[in-house]
């Protein structure tokens, strides 16, 4: 399983992937949607967990033109909003939303499911 | 139009409060998730040290610097949503416009959108007599309808000039042409209206010219 965590709070997933390795989970970091989209070129990710909100891209963007190069990743978003309304955005129906801070077994038991909803 | 004005502060000036307010709880919640996760990674640390395990010690050092660095973020935080809770107290004042521009540019600091903005010193102080909240919302306004125009990589620069006697200019510099044709939005030319301020545009700049004293407005607060 690869993953690729993209946020722009550079120590947030800095540290949220050292938490993943240490429960035997391999995740890149990037910290733009541009640098998202360099990795992505070059490693074939499973899953990708994005901030919905980054400079430059949002990660609502940066999920459209994921799902150009890879075509089967799946997506959990996270945010630092209050409230999460998917109101007016009828293709994100089916994403899953994580409010910060996160919990990172909520994290892992989130990513094992989307990957695997049969288990 | 001045006779808009409390109405103006009490309906646009909720709006406004309430989407600082967002952008402030927002950055609020970024720093716990770093607090949160770093501080979980101390406990992941225990319990590997507890299982026998060894690691390099001054990840531990890193972890409490990075904890005190994210708690200095949050005061710092703190203390411009304070400071602009305050901008309501007095509501006509003597207003430092150089406070008001500080501010202004941290408060749009949280917005994902933000450019790179600097503001720079006047060698003398410059006060008008205005409403500091509806001088805070002019600019804030002014500033999110910038960082939207401009390119990622875009640097901003504030000046502040004594135009003549009487007024006061706020120079927005940009270093790349931008489209603002629709600027300003009926809601930031109510703003402005009621402050007697005027746009001047142009392709990689934009003035704010403001009386430097504004008695409508002091006379209307000052009546109720």
């Amino acid at each position: 399983m690869k993953i690729i965590l993209v946020d722009d709070e550079t120590k947030f997933i800095n540290m949220l992937a050292r938490r993943l390795l240490l429960r035997g989970l391999d995740a890149d970091v990037a910290y733009s949607g541009d640098q998202a989209l360099e990795k992505a070129s070059q490693t074939r990710y499973d899953i990708a967990v994005l901030d919905m909100k980054m400079p430059g891209m949002s990660g609502f963007t940066l999920k459209k033109k994921l799902l150009e190069t890879l075509p089967e990743i799946q997506f959990i978003f996270v945010t630092g909003h209050g409230t999460i309304d998917q109101n007016g955005i009828p293709d994100q129906s089916n994403d899953i939303f994580l409010a910060k801070p996160l919990n990172i077994d909520t994290l892992i038991d989130t990513i094992r499911q989307r990957l695997d909803p049969d288990q | 139009m001045t006779s808009n004005a409390s109405d103006l502060v009490h309906k646009q000036g909720l709006q406004f409060f309430g989407s600082v307010n967002a952008s402030i709880s927002h950055e609020l919640k970024n720093i716990f998730a770093i607090i949160s996760e770093t501080a979980g990674f101390l406990n992941d640390l225990t319990q590997l040290s507890k299982q026998g395990q060894t690691f390099d010690l001054s990840l531990l050092e890193n972890c409490s610097n990075s904890i005190a660095e994210e708690i200095e973020r949050g005061f710092d935080t703190i203390r411009q949503m304070n400071q602009f809770a305050h901008s309501v107290d007095i509501p006509v004042k003597e207003t430092r416009i150089h406070d008001t521009l500080a501010l202004a540019v941290k408060l749009t600091g949280f917005l994902s959108f933000a450019k790179k903005t600097r503001v720079e010193p006047s060698g003398t102080e410059i006060t008008i007599d205005t409403s500091p909240f509806l001088l805070q919302t002019l600019v804030y306004r002014t500033l999110k309808a910038l960082y939207r125009a401009l390119d990622t990589s875009a640097e901003l620069t504030l000046t502040l000039r004594e135009s003549e006697a009487s007024l006061v200019t706020l120079i927005f510099s940009h270093d790349q042409a931008v489209d603002l044709t629709d600027f300003p939005d009926f809601r930031t030319a109510d703003v402005a209206e009621v402050l007697k301020a005027a746009f001047t545009k142009t392709d990689t700049g934009l003035a704010l010219t403001l009386p430097r004293e504004n008695k409508d407005l002091r006379d209307k607060f000052a009546g109720g």
